[in-house]
């Protein structure tokens, strides 16, 4: 049977998780680390970066670098979020050819589905090379509060990435999951998920019949563990101020190093009480030397620099227990989601908030991929009791008169389904009615997201509120949502289907999938290379470390000088063939090499 | 040349050991075999992959007395002196006369010059062909000194666009002198055949005539002495002045060449130096010991981004700075022992 994966493709870091047999574990990128930062770049040179190497240049290749393009996807040209973002990020927004948004690194133009679907390849690659075999399902986590177009659109993301993305769930239900995983729980919680760039709370109910159920989400998509380290980075570059009289925000350079720095530090002090920060040779005076970085920080100034930002994650908090219409009483556990969650600080908020210590029986960082792989292997097991419902994540209805917003299918509710509503016309002798399909759970139809609109006419004329339509929903298993109006005394109808959409069309995303696919042989065959490249390397190194002895005991010989001359032409062209990276012949003057090595050894046997 | 019959010696053990190499082509045999590259590694004639100028472009074919580069007879060192001096001396005559005299210019110069204006072509009138130039990133200046990165052999590219004999016409400032005919027309840069110590063109004038950070007269010097850096196989200082003239025109199609020149051949010249870019870098001193070296910033961050782990190549990647740059620091941290390389 196929293994799943489950990805939490996160804001700043992403996890990739896979049941081993029962239990699920996170699988560690190559650098042996479990999470892997969500950031794409493109070098000078045109190559990709991806992850921690990403990371590593975010500051000093910050027009070339993306990062959080989570809160990009799937969102219009001319979203408040694009519109913060363009000018909030280094890096160029442009509009795309179906109000969307495409992002431009170096010369090449990327839409942001293909830029998550960057990462969720590096996922994909993760997982098989821990496995050892292909992968093509995944199941991949969502905030709670994503529409369809969002969902969509990382769902094409996936596509690209040559992932079959057979549920999206969201990342409260998938920590949820994991922690109430086998455990037969009947609990309400809640999820507190600080991560490295967005703070999202949600309250959920726990079924012991296995149903997962989002009561309220909300959350704050600029706040996380960066606005942390961005304290800490005020706080060295104001003390470097005073002390030397120069401003380190000026370079980049010394900037990236802050900002690594200062997240090192942060970490640090989630276990220890002081931080050395020590960053030598920061900046250069002008005077062909330079000065050096040295400050130690404590946890305690650490919490001062920090405690409004904890204080608003707890202030959200409470606001999403009052949308649930539950007290802090009322909740049976909290679960802390996002590495962020190891400071103490934000760990006695919690508690002080709740009256009891948060839950310590999930990983932080893991707990969401985690979830996600036991819905994979649940889904693919045909394990019902595990399986979670597709439900609707935001409420859908149409715009009435005054622009409110009227709910026809709540939110959460489990597909497929239908629900229908009996309107009237709003004015006299009024022929035609404009039907405005909305997503959103606001009472202004303005705040909510448009899916599309019709216009049913024909309408007998009459007084207001004498003609009534009715307004069907519709939802199939598929999630394409159908609106049907019908004037209730002439039968006329009108209907539309509206299908969520990342901004794509199906060529553009078969084009990507092309690309990404071209990219991965040429990266697995640059990885084969490689493996050959080194075996050369350390047969040519064994061949030339016997040519003393070689040289020793049938040097004088004409078999000898000539033996050694054949031996040196094998080292010669297997270091060409690495040169010219050709792969058939790398693997050719493996196979001299090794005979070579057979031959000396039988030489220096014989003669030794 | 593996031709050689097996020698009694050889035919005791029995068998015949690596029989398959019998068939590899010759041509590409080890160095005892006739065929192995003798030259060093770090000599810019045997990069194959920069855009150095075409045999032709270089006039390398031309009287050996007209070219710096191949002056048998004295050192290298020397003959810049020699034409340092000289040109010295002329900066002085012109001083005081505005009127070229052949007579002044040195006597391999005068050689050359007269045979080729016997037949050369007639003056190039034509202004230099407009051609796009990729926007180059200036490298900063480095704290630290490369004076090391020098080819150890004496044989390097001429400079991009003019034969030293063009240089040697640019110093002496001979207006008569026609320009040699196989030279492109690219290659004719714009003032080429001015005196000197005259005052630059019009439009170069009117440039100026903003606030420079290079005055006219000093632009002229810079210039000659860019070439003769080059020309000498300088190619750090060469760099550095073409990046001051293009801090005052970043337009200067002329500086725009010899950066570009110089920075492949320091590239190709440092990439010799360090080798496979497949090398983890290390660093070897403990932090305390990193704290007394003398280091700039940008050797700092430089280090910072070590951490045993990333390759070289890896490194260049992330480090922000011209590739150049990075190979630049990495070349000399690893001579001061600061970092060393592993195989990966």
């Amino acid at each position: 049977m196929e293994r799943v994966i489950g990805i939490d493709l996160g804001t700043t870091n992403s996890c990739v998780a896979i049941m081993d047999g029962d239990t699920p574990v996170v699988i560690p990128n190559r650098g042996g680390y479990k999470t892997t930062p969500s950031i794409v770049a493109v070098t000078e040179a045109g190559k990709r970066l991806v992850g921690h190497i990403a990371k590593r240049q975010a500051i000093t290749n910050a027009e070339n670098t993306v990062y959080a393009a989570k809160r990009l996807i799937g969102r219009k040209w001319n979203s408040p979020q694009v519109r913060n973002a363009l000018l909030s990020c280094a890096y160029t927004i442009i509009e795309g050819p179906h109000e969307d948004l495409r992002i431009k690194l170096r010369d090449k133009i990327y839409s942001v589905p293909e830029v998550s679907s960057i990462v969720l390849q590096e996922m994909k690659i993760i997982a098989e090379d821990y496995l050892g075999e292909p992968v093509t399902k995944a199941v991949v986590t969502v905030p709670a509060y994503f529409n369809d177009n969002q969902r969509q659109a990382t769902k094409d993301a996936g596509l690209i990435a040559g992932l079959d993305v057979i549920r999206i769930i969201n990342e409260p239900t998938a920590a949820a999951l994991a922690y109430g995983f086998g455990k037969g729980y009947d609990k309400t919680v809640i999820v507190y998920d600080l991560g490295g760039g967005t703070f999202d709370v949600s309250v959920l109910e726990i079924g012991s019949h296995g149903v997962f159920k989002v009561i309220a989400t909300t959350g704050d998509t600029f706040l996380g563990g960066e606005d942390f380290d961005l304290r800490i980075i005020d706080w060295l570059v104001e003390g470097f101020l005073e002390d030397h009289g120069v401003d380190l925000r000026q370079d980049r350079m010394a900037l990236q190093r802050l900002r690594d720095a200062s997240e090192k530090a942060k970490c640090e002090l989630s276990s220890v009480n002081e931080a050395e920060i020590n960053l030598p040779f920061i900046i250069s005076t002008g005077r062909n030397e330079a000065l050096h970085l040295q400050r130690t920080l404590t946890r305690t100034i650490l919490e001062t620099l920090t405690n409004d930002l904890v204080d608003r994650t707890i202030q959200i908090t409470r606001q999403a227990f009052a949308e649930a219409k539950l007290t802090a009483r009322e909740i049976d556990e909290t679960i802390l989601v996002g590495g962020m969650t190891r400071m103490p600080s934000v760990q006695r908020a919690v508690a002080q908030l709740f009256g009891k210590e948060p839950s310590r029986g999930v990983h932080p960082d893991e707990v969401v991929a985690l979830g996600a792989a036991i819905q994979g292997a649940a889904l693919v097991e045909d394990r019902h009791e595990m399986i979670l419902l597709d439900v609707t994540p935001h409420a859908l209805g149409i715009m009435t008169v005054g622009a409110h917003f009227e709910e026809l299918i709540p939110q959460n509710t489990t597909v497929p389904t239908s629900r229908a509503k009996i309107f009237t016309t709003s004015r006299d002798n009024q022929t035609a009615v404009k039907i405005l399909v909305l997503q959103g759970e606001s009472q202004k139809a303005d705040d909510n997201e448009l899916l599309g609109e019709f216009v049913l006419t024909g309408l007998r004329r009459a007084q207001k509120g004498q003609v009534e339509i009715e307004v069907t929903f519709s939802i199939n298993t598929d999630g394409i949502v159908s609106v049907n109006a019908k004037d209730l005394e002439n039968g006329q109808a009108q209907s539309i289907q509206v299908t969520a959409s990342s901004g794509l069309t199906p060529e553009e995303v078969k084009s990507m999938m092309h690309d990404a696919a071209e990219y991965m042989v040429e990266r697995r065959s640059d990885e084969a290379f490689e493996g050959v490249r080194q075996n050369i390397e350390t047969l040519v190194s064994q061949v030339e470390s016997m040519f003393p002895e070689i040289e020793r005991v049938v040097g004088g010989s004409d078999f000898g000088r000539d033996a050694l001359a054949k031996a040196k032409a094998v080292v010669f062209h297997a270091r060409d063939a690495v040169v010219r990276k050709d792969a058939t012949l790398c693997k050719e003057q493996v196979d001299m090499l090794e005979r070579t090595i057979r031959m000396f050894k039988g030489v220096v046997s014989r003669g030794g | 040349m593996a031709t050689k019959k097996s020698s009694p010696s050889n035919q005791t053990l029995g068998r015949r050991p690596l029989d398959s190499i019998d068939s590899l082509s010759p041509s590409s045999l080890p160095p005892e075999l006739g065929s192995l590259d003798m030259r060093w590694d770090d000599d810019p004639r045997s990069v194959g992959t920069i855009d150095l100028l075409s045999s032709q472009e270089l006039d390398l074919d031309g009287d050996a007395g007209e070219r710096t580069t191949a002056v048998p007879d004295i050192p290298i060192a020397q003959l810049v002196q020699k034409t340092m001096a000289e040109a010295d001396a002329r900066e002085q005559n012109h001083s005081e006369s505005q009127d070229f005299e052949l007579d002044t210019a040195p006597d391999y110069w005068r050689a050359a010059t007269t045979s080729n204006s016997a037949g050369g072509p007639p003056p190039i009138t034509q202004p230099a062909p407009s051609r796009e130039i990729p926007n180059l990133e200036r490298a900063q200046t480095p704290s630290v000194q490369y004076g090391n990165a020098r080819p150890q052999a004496q044989l390097w590219p001429e400079p991009p666009g003019a034969s030293a004999a063009d240089l040697a016409r640019e110093q002496h400032g001979n207006r008569n002198q026609p320009p040699r005919s196989n030279l492109p027309p690219f290659s004719r840069s714009a003032g080429a055949l001015r005196p000197s110590s005259s005052r630059p063109p019009a439009a170069l004038e009117s440039r100026f005539s903003a606030p420079p950070t290079v005055r006219g007269s000093d632009h002229d010097g810079l210039r000659h002495q860019m070439k003769d850096r080059y020309a000498t196989g300088d190619f750090s200082g060469a760099l550095q002045l073409a990046e001051t003239l293009l801090e005052s025109d970043s337009g200067d199609l002329d500086a725009q060449r010899f950066a570009t020149s110089c920075r492949d051949v320091l590239t190709q010249m440092l990439t010799s130096r360090v080798g496979s870019f497949d090398q983890v870098v290390e660093v070897v001193l403990t932090p305390e010991e990193l704290r007394w070296l003398t280091l700039d910033h940008r050797a700092g961050f430089f280090l910072s981004l070590v951490d045993g782990i990333l390759t070289i190549e890896e490194l260049l990647d992330i480090s922000g700075m011209a590739r150049l740059e990075s190979l630049r620091i990495l070349s000399t941290l690893i001579d001061q022992k600061v970092l060393r390389l592993a195989p990966r």
